[in-house]
């Protein structure tokens, strides 16, 4: 089996980048054409993003055959069907690594595209990671820029400032217990 | 296909069912890079038998050899299993090993893959659970989003 066709989701940020240069070396290596997608949310102007997409696709062109697709919908099924449009044979895919509440609500495109893939699927994690041979602390070191906050939209360095993370986890904390009480009242005791 | 350089150091988790010996039959298909090395990694969970305060001292002993009796077998059986998968990597040209560990699958396979300093860990999308998951076990899911590497996960 040899794949001729991988697919690298990017959603441009940080990790999907680490996804981008390893689904590039298997490209590379495999000598498989590297199809590049972004998803925009429904209803949305998908031109604005154009632009960064084929920024993105010629970064990683050198020596490849790059297909770019611009498609709107729902993130998760959008790639999967995009997977069995294209007969894509391996997904690279980035992954924010959110665990808990935050995963609840965020959601995560990642699990729903490994459940429904028709191929298999290379996760590749966000956060700080030296491999073996190549290191990239200058890529590492760099400061990540300050982005709105994903639920106040108040600047922050990371996805869900720390007010709204606090007042998530009290939410849930809330919630236990409410159905934990309720729980108890019909039990025998 | 040739793995990718950054994949040198690879873990297979298996659990005796069809989609890890896909996972593992799918790095084998991968031509191994210099000094690419696989850990077929393998967990057994211990049987654990309750406290049984009412059960009289001798069945009490009698029940608990079946059980190390049970443990020993299925320990025999994944070392086995980790051997095979080895084995078959290493006609495919990787260094090659069966590791078979004790304890809850997901932190074991979290700390083999700190163990060996993998670089991918190697998983099959569905396992051997009673109750079948939707399409993605729950180790599968676990490790995706809990491993500090890179997961494929085979279909």
């Amino acid at each position: 089996m040899r794949p001729t066709e991988i697919l690298f989701p990017t959603d441009f940020s940080p990790a999907s980048e680490a996804a981008g240069r390893i689904a590039r070396a298997m490209a590379l290596e495999a000598g498989a054409r590297l199809h590049v997608l972004h998803v925009v949310p429904p209803v949305t102007d998908a031109s604005v993003f154009r632009e960064q997409l084929t920024r993105v696709g010629q970064g990683l062109a050198e020596g490849l055959r790059v297909e770019t697709a611009l498609r709107s919908g729902l993130a998760g099924r959008t790639i999967v069907h995009y997977a069995h449009e294209k007969g894509v044979d391996l997904i690279v895919l980035g992954t924010h690594g959110r665990t808990g509440w935050s995963h609840a609500i965020l959601g995560s495109v990642a699990e729903t595209v490994v459940r429904l893939a028709p191929c298999p699927v290379l996760t590749v994690p966000a956060g700080p990671r030296v491999p073996a041979g190549a290191a990239e602390p200058a890529a590492a070191a760099a400061p990540t820029p300050a982005r709105p906050c994903l639920v106040c939209g108040k600047p922050s360095d990371e996805l869900v400032c720390e007010p709204c993370r606090a007042r998530i986890r009290a939410e849930a904390m809330d919630q236990k217990r409410e159905a934990e009480r309720s729980g108890r009242r019909g039990m025998p005791v | 296909m040739p793995a990718p350089r950054t994949f040198r150091r690879i873990v297979v988790g298996l659990d005796g069912s069809a989609h890890s010996r896909r996972a593992a039959a799918f790095v084998a298909r991968l031509r191994p890079p210099r000094g690419g090395r696989v850990t077929c990694v393998r967990v057994v969970e211990p049987v654990r038998l309750p406290s049984m305060p009412l059960v009289p001292a001798p069945m009490r002993a009698q029940i608990a050899a079946q059980a190390a009796a049970m443990d020993r077998s299925r320990r025999a059986a994944a070392q086995r299993q980790v051997d095979r998968a080895a084995a078959l990597l290493a006609k495919a040209g990787w260094r090659a090993r069966g590791l078979v560990r004790i304890g809850l699958p997901l932190p074991e396979l979290l700390a083999a893959i700190r163990g060996t300093r993998a670089d991918v860990l190697v998983v099959g999308a569905r396992g051997a659970g009673a109750v079948t998951h939707f399409l993605l076990g729950s180790v599968a899911e676990a490790a995706l989003k809990r491993s500090p590497v890179e997961v494929l996960v085979v279909k």
